[in-house]
């Protein structure tokens, strides 16, 4: 368990920041405990500080997991955000994207969304930009990366992409097959 | 019917003429005959001439199948005419198509060529053959005409007249005749001054160095009297500057030499009319410019310590930062401290050699930071994100993200394709298709 070095920081931010925004502020600066981003073999975990030293006095080989993974650096340090964030995410989005119920499924197995499953989509969002996926009662179902600006989005068919996906909560059941977890 | 005998007659004329024996069968043989005859005694081949002449052009097919000697007569008789300058014999009479095109399917010698694809034309080719020996054995007589000389050997050679309208053709030029060569600035002087051309050098000279025989052009190893260059030692002359690296110079001058070479030559080009007017001064330019940029550049390599001062061994370059002399033998012996492949671990030390450590071990990692002093640095950082957003898309275009991580490396689909494209079938389908990887055993 180390703490992130400039660099990884650095990209964590900026992928936090293509969901959230400026709210990153609020995972930095917060209220009631202070939280900390640590590295466990590749993985960066958001923990508040009182788990932090208590899992330091955890032999190193034994500490599996601490606090909240919100993702992975790859080999090359890529970071890539975990489904586990999506608590994190879904608080402080931007951009959000509501499904319509038939096309829920659809999404919870990995696949992109479909114009026909689209019911609602937040103004002026870019393209490419970080996006909460949820279900119409408002429960956060995964995020992805809108394929298209809201309003070209009304001119498109029925079945083209409007997000792609990036990770769903289906993964906790499929993640186990993935070697996610 | 009646000229068949009268044909044979005459070929046994001929033959019985010659010394060698008559085959009625065999006419390649004949021919063989024949054309000795024709080399040794021209009187035989004269009056063969005049007696087929008159056979010319009523020998028939079935004539032709019974007597092979007819056709070797044909070829023979018809006159042809000569270009003795090209070495040709023209044979301009008429090809009796009749005999041409042999209907008969029994002779051995027909070749078919196709009109069309679907119907074969027999040709005998023994007419065609026949003619062509009849050519050739005229064509050497004439040859034989010639006026003939002894050359050292003693072999006779003839001479050849030359061309003339009178051999009947005249084959003009393909390409325009080349331009008469203009003389250079040079020549012309030389012309002037009555100067002399240089004599040519032979290919290989006595390289006093080696004590070989070297060519004059090639490397430095391999150059016959290389010179200076390849030297291992110059001396420092009165008036030379010590620091500069005196092969750094004479490559210098050799290519001033040349760049001037290339511009004398292209200036010569030029007023000749080969080349466009102006591209001499052009081409000037340029290879100053270069060399300009060329002196810049060793200057600054220089400066920064990228090019070691004549002297220094090049290795040594990097790690003195410019520095000479005792800090730069502190490094190196730095460096030689840790090249072993236990890095130095084991070997035994000097006398008042210093410590040795491994340049990144001694980096120390501040593993717990103050709580407030780490929350200040995310921010900044933060700050740094949120602002410099350039930085993020360069590195988005410089592929730091990974793939699939942002969107210009999705491929997009407009839904006008095979939007929802399974690539494998069943449970794999589900989902994004990910690898399955090896499970980690934790």
């Amino acid at each position: 368990m180390r703490p992130l070095t400039e660099e990884e920081t650095k990209t964590l931010f900026q992928k936090l920041a293509e969901y959230m925004g400026r709210s990153v502020e609020h995972l930095i600066n917060r209220s009631d405990e202070r939280h900390c981003f640590r590295l466990i073999k590749d993985r960066v975990y958001y923990i508040s500080e009182s788990v932090m030293k208590a899992s330091s006095s955890i032999n190193k080989d034994n500490l599996l997991h601490c606090g909240t993974c919100l993702g992975k650096f790859s080999k090359s340090g890529k970071f890539r955000l975990h489904i586990t964030a999506l608590d994190y995410l879904a608080q402080y989005s931007k951009y959000k994207v509501w499904l319509k119920p038939s096309a829920e499924m659809s999404f919870l197995y990995g696949n992109n969304v479909i114009k026909s499953g689209l019911a609602r989509i937040t103004e002026s969002t870019p393209q490419y930009a970080g996006v909460v996926v949820y279900n119409m009662s408002d429960i956060p179902l995964g995020f992805g990366v809108a394929a298209q600006t809201t309003d070209a989005c009304k001119e498109l068919g029925p079945t083209a992409n409007v997000v792609l996906h990036q990770a769903d909560v289906g993964e906790f059941l499929r993640g186990l097959e993935e070697d996610m977890f | 019917m009646a000229r068949k005998p009268k044909a044979q007659e005459k070929e046994e004329e001929e033959a019985s003429t010659s010394s060698s024996e008559h085959e009625a069968m065999d006419h390649d043989s004949d021919d063989e005959e024949q054309n000795d005859d024709g080399s040794e005694d021209e009187s035989d081949d004269g009056s063969e001439d005049d007696d087929g002449s008159e056979d010319d052009e009523e020998v028939d097919d079935e004539e032709e199948e019974q007597s092979t000697e007819m056709p070797a007569a044909a070829g023979n008789t018809e006159s042809s005419n000569f270009a003795l300058a090209d070495l040709t014999s023209f044979n301009t009479h008429q090809i009796n198509p009749s005999q041409l095109y042999s209907s008969s399917s029994t002779s051995s010698n027909t070749h078919y060529t196709s009109a069309t694809i679907s119907t074969p034309i027999a040709i005998n080719e023994d007419y065609l053959l026949n003619k062509a020996i009849g050519g050739t054995k005229q064509l050497l007589k004439e040859l034989w005409k010639c006026p003939a000389d002894r050359v050292d050997g003693g072999f006779m050679v003839a001479k050849l007249p030359g061309r003339s309208k009178a051999d009947g053709y005249v084959l003009p030029r393909m390409l325009p005749p080349p331009p008469q060569k203009q003389l250079t600035k040079w020549e012309k002087f030389a012309l002037e001054r009555g100067i002399s051309p240089k004599s040519k050098k032979s290919r290989k000279q006595f390289d006093e160095a080696t004590g070989e025989w070297k060519h004059l052009t090639g490397s430095l190893q391999n150059k016959a009297n290389a010179g200076p260059e390849s030297w291992p030692i110059l001396e420092v002359k009165k008036n030379d500057d010590p620091n500069q690296n005196p092969w750094e110079k004479l490559r210098e001058e050799k290519k001033a030499r040349t760049n001037k070479n290339t511009t004398n030559r292209m200036k010569n080009a030029e007023s000749a009319g080969l080349l466009e007017k102006g591209s001499a001064n052009r081409m000037t330019k340029q290879l100053k410019k270069m060399e300009k940029q060329r002196t810049l550049s060793r200057e600054h390599e220089r400066q920064q310590g990228i090019i070691a001062p004549a002297g220094v061994p090049v290795d040594m370059m990097k790690s003195t930062d410019g520095k000479r002399g005792k800090p730069s033998i502190q490094l190196a012996l730095k460096a030689t401290q840790v090249s072993t492949a236990s890095l130095g671990k084991f070997d035994k030390m000097r006398e008042g050699e210093p410590e040795r450590k491994l340049e990144n071990q001694s980096k120390k990692r501040k593993l717990l930071l103050e709580k407030s002093a780490e929350q200040e640095k995310s921010r900044d950082i933060l700050t740094k994100v949120m602002n410099g957003s350039k930085e993020k898309d360069r590195d988005v275009k410089k592929g730091k993200y990974a793939k699939g991580e942002t969107a210009y490396d999705y491929d997009y689909d407009d839904g006008l394709g095979a939007g929802s494209f399974r690539k494998k079938k069943g449970r794999a389908g589900v989902g994004k298709m990910r690898k399955i990887t090896k499970k980690r055993i934790k």
